[in-house]
């Protein structure tokens, strides 16, 4: 049901202006409309937000894995409350990470060092005297392993004094002396020989005093990361805290956000109220101040209000299929209740298994119990879940329990040794008649969103709107549907098909004269009459949409036992009995989530254009009140449930 | 000797092997999309995983009726049903358009999944009528599959 909504302008005084927002945001009542007048700065604000959001992330690396079944619940008092140790954790995460990022980067150019530099550390001599030896010339450096030999011959003919060591990353590590005159063109040499030089570093200690401190410094780094990380780890088990701020700054954001416009005295406040919240809106308002004044008007043609839905806790699942394709237009009435019935039902149909059934209220129940989902998706997992209970039902009367035949009714009527039977239909055997049912399911769905186009029209006082455009294919289709069932049933004509047939001429005669009454001249109104019975071509197209309950109900029983038939054919021998369980598993979670997947798309499908295609306009926005966003935190457990 | 479960074999062979390629291609070529995608925004991955999966139905629907196929004549789980040569071509018609259909609209399905996929990288909250748009196509898949399966049924053997 659409609950009409008000406008209402909210007068008060600038002292009590942030009390009101306070008080405002806390009820979820109004919704606001944003006014560009006055800007409001909240760049530290968002600053801040960026910094907590930063440090959650940092902080999820070091702590449990992030559960699924997290459920963080606070009062609101402690949600407002203005916490230090938040602020507290907040920079020691900072400090913390910015430490271990240092860290870690000094690590690594050390490390980097110590690979270079160890091969020499068999090198006895002190650098800085390796460096400022006046008569020779001292260098360091690698060969690729197949240009040694060369290199070596080489310093044999030249008779260089030199030293190798191995190296296990660089190839060949060298170390060799040159006359300072000659160094330049032996240097050229021993470059073309692949050798390539390592500057020393800038030390007064023997390489293998160099090397070691080295050692030394990376252990002594780690050690100081392990005892970071142990930090970290403590600190991410209060994460909560930070997650906690998080959804309290963003809160305050969106409170001072809000802008008030001004009057010569007071401050005033634009939004949007559902009618029968109006008295709460007054108390919450007075509760604040007693300088207050609230106006409220009916919306004129003019405004675009938002449109508020209310239904029971069943219809508001499936409110989410309707707001998929688009929210509902202020103006229309509610399709959600006849929308989550249809939904529901035909979803059983197309999955139509006990077992399929049974799995997916045990899957989505546990969802829906530990994960606690918010907002669009709890509804599709309400959704699923619920469905579970139709394809239950429809898996009874199809009689298959895992794609294997099953009859409730037989097992029942075993007990009080009667014959009894709960399968009314077999799509596999007779699809046929499954074909006619769910051609005349699909007639009846039709006729039920040509019922909501009357109504929506009757109620705009459109009266020949209402039989020219809905109540003539309504005749015509339930006349039609009474020659059919007829001719089926007894196959025979008698008073009911001439009833049947008397409906439909009935509204064939309707569409032809009423159709055309908006063209002015004698032709037109022709053509109009015309045109319109050509249109049932397309109703003709919308009823055979309606086989895919069928293809799709033959389609998950037919897999779900084949895929038993194969498992039944490799039971031979134990390891066959193995295989075959593996084949049972594998192939019914496949069956089960690709008809799950096809259930979901075709059954929205037959909402959309065949359901709603018959009267639905949408284009309206939801009403979302003025409330406490909740993004990392569950739920504010003393305040009233928001609804989406 | 008779041609009539040679006929019904390469009929289930034609209704598994082209709808199974019209998904395959289908299934790629919104794959290509998804994956580029996915590279900017991982976020995503449900519903582009959904509209990916969508082209995949024709193969069922082609397995399905190669099944159905086989199992009437007795090659899975039983004895061969002798059949004549007039069954033999029934079959192998009935799986005609499933076989043909699938093979065509799931490639034309793929593409439109790819768009839809493309749709969904630029603006997420459009994924469902993505979703509807691509499912469209498979309307078309659905008759066919329809119109095997009663012909299938007509036969008797």
């Amino acid at each position: 049901m659409i609950v009409p909504v008000k406008k209402a302008r909210i007068f008060v005084l600038e002292e009590r202006k942030d009390e009101l927002v306070r008080a405002l945001q806390k009820a979820s009542l109004l919704m606001i409309v944003p006014n560009s007048s006055l800007s409001v700065d909240v760049t530290s604000d968002t600053a801040l937000l960026q910094r907590i959001n930063k440090a959650i992330n940092d902080l999820s690396h070091y702590g449990k894995k992030k559960s699924l079944f997290k459920h963080h619940e606070v009062t609101y008092e402690n949600f407002m409350l203005e916490d230090e140790r938040q602020l507290r954790l907040l920079e020691d995460v900072e400090t913390k990470i910015e430490n271990l990022n240092s860290l870690l980067s000094h690590i690594k150019k050390t490390e980097e060092s110590f690979q270079r530099y160890a091969p020499f550390r068999e090198i006895d001599i002190n650098v800085s005297d390796l460096k400022k030896s006046s008569f020779s010339r001292y260098h360091v450096g690698h060969v690729q392993e197949d240009s040694l030999d060369n290199l070596k011959a080489f310093f044999a003919e030249k008779e260089i004094p030199y030293q190798t060591f191995s190296s296990p990353i660089y190839g060949t590590a060298l170390f060799f002396a040159s006359f300072y005159e000659e160094d330049e063109q032996l240097l050229g040499e021993v470059n073309k020989r692949s050798f390539s030089e390592v500057d020393l570093p800038d030390v007064n200690l023997t390489m293998s005093d160099y090397v070691s401190n080295l050692e030394n410094d990376l252990s002594a780094r780690k050690k100081q990361v392990g005892d970071l990380e142990i930090g970290l780890k403590d600190l991410a088990k209060s994460k909560s805290l930070l997650e906690l701020m998080y959804d309290r700054i963003q809160a305050k954001i969106d409170r001072k956000t809000v802008a008030f416009a001004k009057t010569e005295k007071s401050f005033y406040l634009d939004g949007w109220v559902r009618a029968d919240q109006v008295d709460e809106l007054s108390k919450t308002v007075k509760a604040v101040t007693t300088d207050f004044d609230i106006e409220l008007s009916d919306p004129t043609d003019g405004d675009l209000p938002p449109t508020a839905i209310k239904n029971n806790k069943f219809v508001t699942q499936f409110e989410t299929i309707t707001n998929m394709y688009s929210v509902p237009h202020h103006k229309e009435l509610d399709p959600n209740p006849a929308v989550a019935i249809w939904y529901w039902i035909i979803f059983g149909i197309m999955m139509g298994d006990i077992g399929y059934g049974l799995a997916m209220l045990t899957i989505f129940g546990l969802a829906i119990w530990l994960i606690k989902p918010k907002g669009t998706l709890k509804q599709l997992v309400s959704v699923f879940f619920y469905s579970g209970i139709t394809s239950i039902v429809a898996g009874i009367l199809f009689g298959s329990f895992f794609g294997a035949p099953f009859d409730l009714g037989a097992l029942i009527g075993s007990l009080f040794a009667q014959q009894w039977t709960t399968i009314i239909l077999n799509p596999v055997n007779d699809p046929l008649i499954m074909l006619g049912f769910s051609l005349v399911f699909g007639v009846l769905h039709i006729i039920n969103g040509l019922g909501f186009k009357f109504a929506l029209l009757i109620r705009r006082k459109d009266y020949v709107g209402a039989i020219a455009d809905a109540l003539s294919w309504i005749l015509i289709l339930v006349g039609l549907v009474l020659f059919a069932a007829q001719l089926v049933i007894w196959t025979s004509a008698s008073l009911l098909s001439y009833i049947g047939l008397g409906f439909a001429g009935v509204g064939a005669l309707l569409l032809l004269f009423l159709a055309g009454r908006k063209s002015k001249n004698i032709f037109g109104k022709v053509l109009g009459g015309l045109g319109a019975l050509y249109k049932s071509t397309s109703y003709v197209s919308d009823i055979l949409s309606y086989s895919r309950i069928l293809a799709l109900s033959l389609s998950s029983a037919v897999i779900a036992s084949t895929m038993n038939l194969l498992a039944g054919m490799i039971q031979g021998s134990v390891i066959g009995f193995i295989l075959s369980l593996l084949v049972y598993l594998v192939g019914h979670v496949f069956n089960f989530v690709m008809s799950m997947l096809s259930a979901y798309v075709h059954d929205g499908r037959l909402q959309y254009i065949e359901f709603f295609g018959k009267f639905y306009e949408g284009g309206g926005y939801l009403f979302e009140p003025f409330s406490i966003r909740l993004k990392q935190i569950s739920e504010i457990s003393d305040l009233r449930e928001e609804r989406r | 000797m008779t041609y009539g479960l040679v006929l019904s074999i390469i009929g289930a062979a034609l209704a598994a092997g082209l709808a199974g390629i019209g998904s395959a291609v289908g299934v790629s070529i919104a794959g290509r999309s998804a994956t580029g995608v996915l590279a900017e925004k991982p976020n995503l991955f449900g519903s582009v995983l959904v509209l990916q999966a969508l082209p995949g139905t024709q193969g069922i629907y082609g397995f399905l009726m190669a099944v159905l196929i086989l199992q009437k004549v007795g090659l899975l789980g039983g004895q061969a049903v002798p059949l004549d040569d007039w069954q033999g071509w029934a079959f192998l018609g009935a799986a005609i358009p499933i076989a043909l259909v699938g093979l065509l609209s799931g490639i034309a399905q793929g593409k439109v999944a790819a768009t839809s996929i493309l749709m969904t990288g630029k603006r997420p909250e459009m994924a469902t009528r993505g979703i509807t748009m691509t499912a469209l196509v498979e309307t078309y898949a659905i008759l066919a599959l329809l119109v095997s399966i009663l012909m299938y049924a007509a036969v008797a053997v």
